[in-house]
């Protein structure tokens, strides 16, 4: 098997995003509405979440999740109008730190869950042709 | 030496300190229980054996000055990273994980002389009301009701490990995570006490990672009293969680017999649902008494957007999971199924890694999160979050805090409410919109069902009150009957 070795989880996650862009451009036309959830969707967004999902199960998955679209569509029914979106409930603003390295050097340990390394390297499948 | 492990984590301070026993003989009893016991109840995950008995052996043989919980052997939910210690959240993603440094509240436990007796299982991820979607079996209550032959009742979730280990006394105390009320829930089913403090109050560094803007780690025991000494030890700022507060942490347990006498008491109204169970509706009405007659004044409050919390959260919270959990990709850590090419390798390893229930809410969360969707879905929860959390600022406008119940019903049977997600979601309709707003929330055992199961009370307060909460929970306690 071929091997592309990446020195760093930041290369492999440009890679991911370039991959994503590529593959997954896919636009919707309609809007939110939980009746227009059907098995199509569910293979689109398993595809997106990178779960293989098996034929078999696409229409179980589908019922389960048009319940759970169902239930939340009743937030529908709140006046929202004006209302600025929640992202934190820290009334703080983020701390900002000063650019500095203050962790770091000791590879064995970063490494020490990989499921394949080798030379201090994290090891995936030939990602390039 | 089982005696030793009736003893509050309080009562077992006391004894360690007056050498009444040694914290090795404390560990010994407690892993001895734990033998006995956890292969019916599936409590723990993994055992700590050996570094516990270490850990007691450092303990008795050097002075605990000024720390908290020297020689005190604790259950860790096994959402916290330990170092050197298998770390799963209870997923086969992680089953061969083992972290290279410790999270930062099971740092400070630690510092304070606490020793782990081993990682208490959970739902996977911490996704779950009923402790049955663990990649490594439910986990049984220790208790029976009334008509039960065998034991049958699931502990809640998702910390159902820390409160059947609890109940059953495989530990003193221990640590809990709360995203929607994964603390308070299987708390009151299994009749212990459970904080979710503030969100900010404790540092999530090292803790998997569920829905970020609702984590929050808590601690668990059998009295409000050992529930404010593990809170005092595991509180604090932390400079690598930038969400953690830079507050001070008060003295929890010199205010914790201050009594309510004067203080306003909410009721909120929307927590009156219809089906709810009558034995709940009689405890809470109960409490209400116990505090008006211990001084404290009953007002009626309205949170108006009450009923639409669980909906919000279940878009906000499977939205942040979702992506979350993307960093289990089979690279670095955990589970890798091997492929020809990298796309398989993730699409196979994350079908093969993560349980039916942490699927589906990926897949929603994705979903939801997908161009055309998120101001539908995402934006609009947050928008409806906005105005819950606004409900609860206009509240303690008027009272000091709120009293509801903690779940709907008593502990139901394993194997109920698994027809329907919604019928499991339904669970934290009381426990979520204190997690949306970010405000502390704590579980009492208060009273028992007609079965014979325990009930709970919740104690919701402002945000880094919870001294006033755990004062409340303390009046409630001492008339517990």
């Amino acid at each position: 098997m071929l091997i592309v070795i990446l020195s760093a989880a930041k290369n492999l996650k440009l890679r991911k995003i370039l991959r994503y862009t590529q593959d997954d451009s896919i636009s919707y036309t309609d809007k939110g509405n939980a009746m227009s959830f059907n098995e199509s969707t569910v293979r689109h967004i398993a595809k997106l979440s990178r779960i293989a999902l098996p034929e078999t199960q696409v229409p179980i998955v589908t019922e389960r999740l048009q319940k759970i679209l169902g239930f939340v569509e009743q937030l529908s029914a709140v006046d929202t109008t004006g209302v600025v979106p929640m992202s934190s409930v820290s009334h703080v603003t983020l701390p900002r730190r000063a650019d500095v390295v203050t962790d770091g050097g000791y590879p064995e340990a970063v490494l020490s869950n990989a499921p394949e390394k080798l030379h201090g390297f994290y090891v995936v499948p030939k990602v390039v042709g | 030496m089982a005696e030793l492990t009736q003893l509050t984590l309080t009562q077992a301070l006391d004894g360690l300190r007056h050498k009444k026993f040694s914290a090795t003989e404390l560990t010994q009893a407690h892993l001895d229980t734990i033998a006995t016991r956890n292969p019916t109840l599936n409590a723990y995950i993994t055992l700590n054996a050996e570094g516990a008995l270490a850990a007691a052996n450092a303990a008795d043989t050097t002075p605990g000055d000024g720390k908290l919980l020297h020689g005190i052997p604790l259950g860790i939910k096994d959402l916290f990273c330990t170092k050197g210690l298998r770390s799963t959240a209870a997923s086969k993603m992680l089953e061969n994980f083992i972290p290279p440094y410790e999270s930062q509240v099971t740092q400070n436990l630690l510092d304070h002389g606490a020793i782990f007796l081993g990682k208490l299982n959970l739902d996977e991820f911490a996704m779950g009301s009923a402790n049955i979607t663990s990649a490594y079996g439910v986990v049984k209550s220790p208790l029976k009701g009334n008509n039960d032959n065998e034991l049958c009742r699931v502990p809640g979730g998702s910390s159902g490990g820390s409160a059947a280990a609890l109940a059953a006394h495989l530990c003193l105390g221990a640590t809990g995570t709360d995203t929607g009320g994964s603390i308070r829930q299987p708390a009151a089913f299994c009749g212990v006490v459970g904080l979710k403090p503030t969100y900010g109050r404790c540092s999530r560094w090292g803790i998997v990672a569920f829905a970020s803007s609702l984590d929050q780690a808590g601690p668990m025991a059998r009295t409000v009293e050992d529930t404010a000494i593990l809170m005092q030890a595991m509180a604090g700022y932390d400079a690598k969680d930038s969400t953690s507060v830079n507050v001070p942490v008060p003295d929890y347990r010199a205010t914790l017999s201050r009594g309510v006498r004067g203080l306003k008491i909410g009721i909120p109204k929307e927590y009156q649902m219809d089906g709810m169970a009558p034995e709940i509706v009689a405890a809470w009405q109960r409490g209400e008494q116990v505090l008006r007659e211990a001084g404290a004044e009953i007002i009626p409050v309205s949170l108006p957007h009450t009923q639409y919390a669980l909906a919000c959260y279940y878009i906000i919270a499977p939205a942040e999971a979702s992506s979350n959990l993307a960093r289990y990709d089979g690279v670095r850590y955990g589970l890798r199924v091997p492929a020809d090419n990298l796309n398989d390798m993730y699409s196979f390893t994350r079908a093969a890694g993560f349980g039916e229930e942490v699927q589906s809410r990926i897949l929603i969360g994705t979903y939801i999160l997908s161009s055309g969707y998120y101001d539908a879905y995402y934006k609009k929860a947050q928008q409806v979050r906005a105005l819950i959390a606004r409900d609860f600022t206009e509240a303690f406008q008027k009272v000091d805090v709120l009293l509801t119940p903690t779940a709907p019903s008593e502990a139901f049977r394993l194997g109920e409410k698994q027809d329907d997600p919604i019928t499991m979601y339904l669970n934290d309709v009381f426990t979520v919109p204190a997690s949306l707003a970010g405000v502390p929330a704590l579980s009492v055992p208060f009273g028992l069902s007609p079965n014979g199961l325990p009930l709970g009370l919740q104690v919701i307060g402002r945000g880094f009150d919870e001294q006033t909460v755990l004062a409340v929970g303390k009046v409630l306690e001492s008339t517990n009957v």
